[in-house]
């Protein structure tokens, strides 16, 4: 159970590259200081920790692997989060697209509720199944306290996201909350895009 | 207009003599061994219409005082005469504009300044370049691109975008067909994206040991080499590339006349404005002089003047510098007084910036050009 | 004060001149430093990593790499072994009992394919005198 921890210490560079980005651009568009940012980290990460879960769960009770279903929830949490991240991204730039009625709306559904959507933004980004979790779930079928290994690849795979939230240092900087809107943006386009691209290749 | 400073006035044909005299030699020297015997003469022929072009529009850059019209000349011909050049290498060499695994595979892939901002985690990381290119030998190798971005890094920052860059000049010269923009108001804050693509690419590159931007985003695989199409996955990513180039290195620069690649996608872009903050050089905006005409936010290509100011994206092409009626915007050397001696601060920068443009754009320019006159002898 | 901070700013952007001339005519001397940085090396991942074996099957040269597990921080669980084929005049190939990255496999080449047995073919490329294969590799537990 303990390699579990290892592993995801080890595989934590890869989470961050590709569910860091997430994270990096709704601290960096909501510009608020360190603790408000660690506050949207949490959030975040109790997204993942609860997905994780479910996994674990699933895999535990049912006893099986990964396969075309659990693509095709990729694929679709893929698409949603991509969504999401559109809409955050777009619905905070209502001044950018002066005078667009549907951006002043997602700006208005936007406001306030951004540890929601941090939330959100977690729970989808773990159904991004990435390769050492997919070994994971491989080894943990049939095997003993599933629920703990997983939550042990969590801790060990979320060491490298602490230092995100100290971003709110610059926050100070008009510049940093435009890219972070445009991170976020980008960020939408390749996760809807790879959404698409698995259910195509899958189905 | 009387409060606009002169950088020279014109008639003063001397200084100007004396000004572009020592770029005669530098440019001879620079492209001295295009000039050397040996080669065919429609090759030296070409050499020498390139040394009197180049040394033209330097002598028309000092002469008129003006910058931008004169820089841009020869950026955008510059740009054109590379991409032919190196497409027409391509198909010598290979055949085809297309590379295949084979290329990647033997690690002879040209290396990109671009790819500078994709290397640089896991170069400091796990101490390797991710790159399928060469080290030392061959076309633009690892080491000679890397010595040339620090070099002109450190003197010029992010001039290089528009005295060197040799994509840059596409957009340049698209930005331009049309005297008025389709779309007027452009956000200045679109230029902010850059620096969310170089994020974004630098991480994504990290984590997959790969050139993401070069694999997938780069509008400029376009017109110069691809990835061969051999299944969908490939087919794909060749449309990605000319989508993007048709839209933000032609469209979009026609219909706004700014320069939509270079100040909203290019993650080196981006990577260079922060060298813009250690930079020597830079374009000062002098309050009592601005009459807040606007005409230096309507000119900036590069999105870079908030508030009539040149910010930290300006690449320093000169065009606000040129537009604006009473000079309050001008070339200026850090450290020193921005209402005295602005002349020889311009001509201080535009030096090293003409002669790097020069250097990089000069062999490319010369044998592009021989190559459009062998297509007609 | 200010006049010496303005003349060293002078100085400074003249020198710029200067740089960019020693950039390019000293360009070979430039590389030869550059080459001395710890990071001037192609990752494994693009060259197939060092040769750890060579063997001569008839006239032709087979070069087996290191197997190589690609990671940031650290190898990840699945790889690849390249094998380089050199010296070969035939347009296709079969070389049997290859002893590669601790199996013994049969690869059978032409212009346009690769095959292992055992082993799948992740990548190939026929190169001016030869062939250059990746096999797939996965860490065991």
């Amino acid at each position: 159970m303990f390699e579990s921890l290892l592993i995801g210490l080890s595989t934590s560079a890869s989470c961050v590259a590709t569910c860091g980005n997430v994270v990096i651009g709704i601290i960096m568009a909501n510009r608020q200081g360190v603790g408000r940012s660690f506050a949207l980290l949490g959030a975040f990460m109790c997204g993942r920790l609860a997905t994780y879960a479910v996994i674990a769960a699933v895999v535990a009770v049912v006893s099986v692997g990964v396969g075309g279903i659990g693509a095709c929830a990729m694929a679709v949490g893929q698409i949603l989060l991509g969504l999401l991240m559109l809409l955050y991204a777009f619905g905070r730039t209502w001044r950018l697209c002066v005078g667009h009625r549907a951006s002043r709306r997602l700006y208005a559904l936007c406001r306030g509720r951004v540890v929601a959507v941090a939330a959100m933004a977690g729970l989808l980004s773990a159904l991004n199944v990435c390769p050492p979790m997919l070994s994971l779930i491989g080894s943990s079928v049939g095997a003993d306290h599933v629920v703990g290994r997983f939550v042990l690849f969590f801790i060990g795979s979320s060491v490298l996201f602490l230092p995100m939230p100290f971003i709110g240092t610059i926050r100070n900087k008009a510049a940093v909350g435009i890219i972070g809107r445009a991170v976020a943006a980008i960020v939408a386009i390749i996760f809807i895009f790879k959404g698409f691209a698995t259910l195509f290749y899958n189905f | 207009m009387k409060n606009k400073p002169t950088y020279w006035s014109t008639g003063r044909i001397g200084r100007s003599i004396l000004l572009t005299a020592p770029m005669v030699l530098l440019i001879g020297l620079m492209l001295s061994g295009n000039l050397a015997g040996g080669q065919s003469y429609v090759h030296t022929f070409s050499a020498v219409v390139a040394l009197l072009f180049f040394v033209s529009m330097f002598w028309m850059m000092i002469y008129t005082g003006r910058t931008d019209r004169w820089r841009a000349v020869v950026f955008i011909i510059g740009a054109l005469l590379f991409c032919i050049s190196f497409i027409s290498n391509l198909i010598e060499v290979r055949s085809s504009m297309t590379f295949s695994d084979a290329e990647q595979l033997t690690c002879t892939i040209p290396f990109c300044h671009i790819v500078t901002t994709m290397v640089i985690i896991p170069a400091a990381i796990k101490q390797t370049i991710i790159f399928p290119g060469s080290l030392v030998e061959g076309y633009a190798s690892i080491s000679s691109m890397l010595v040339i971005v620090l070099g002109f890094s450190i003197v010029i920052g992010r001039g290089f975008c528009s005295w060197g860059c040799f994509y840059g000049g596409w957009d340049d010269g698209t930005s331009r067909i049309l005297r008025r923009p389709v779309i007027r108001r452009v956000n200045s804050a679109f230029r902010w994206f850059a620096f969310a693509m170089l994020v974004l690419m630098a991480l994504w590159s990290a984590e997959s040991l790969s050139p993401k931007y070069c694999e997938w985003l780069c509008p400029f695989k376009a017109v110069t080499e691809n990835e061969r199409i051999v299944d969908g996955v490939t087919l794909v990513k060749n449309i990605v590339f000319y989508t993007l180039f048709v839209v933000l290195v032609v469209v979009l620069p026609l219909l706004t006349r700014k320069r939509i690649q270079c100040a909203t996608f290019c993650p080196m872009g981006a990577l260079l404005s922060l060298f813009n903050k250690i930079n020597v050089f830079d374009v000062r905006h002098r309050a009592d002089l601005c009459i807040n005409c606007g005409r230096c936010d309507k000119a900036c290509p590069m999105l870079a003047i908030e508030n009539h100011c040149p910010t930290l994206t300006c690449s320093k092409c000169g065009r606000c510098v040129d537009e604006c009626p009473t000079g309050a915007l001008r070339y200026h050397v850090r450290g020193t007084s921005p209402d005295r001696h602005f002349t020889w601060a311009r001509t201080l920068y535009i030096y090293p910036a003409y002669i790097f443009m020069v250097t990089l754009l000069g062999g490319s320019f010369v044998n592009g050009l021989a190559l459009i006159i062998n297509l007609f002898i | 004060m200010k006049k010496i901070i303005s003349f060293f700013a002078y100085l400074w952007a003249a020198l710029g001149t200067i740089i960019i001339l020693a950039v390019f005519i000293g360009m070979g001397g430039w590389q030869q430093l550059a080459m001395r940085l710890p990071f001037m090396r192609i990752d494994p991942v693009f060259t197939g990593g060092t040769v750890v074996d060579t063997l001569q099957v008839d006239s032709v040269m087979v070069l087996v790499h290191e197997p190589v597990f690609p990671g940031l921080f650290s190898e990840g669980d699945e790889g690849f072994v390249q094998i380089d084929v050199r010296q070969c005049p035939t347009d296709t190939l079969r070389l049997d009992s290859l002893p590669v990255a601790g199996n013994v496999i049969a690869l059978s080449l032409t212009p346009a394919s690769a095959m292992a047995n055992d082993l799948s073919v992740t990548e190939f490329a026929r190169i001016s005198d030869g062939w250059i294969v990746r096999l797939e590799l996965k860490k065991l537990d």
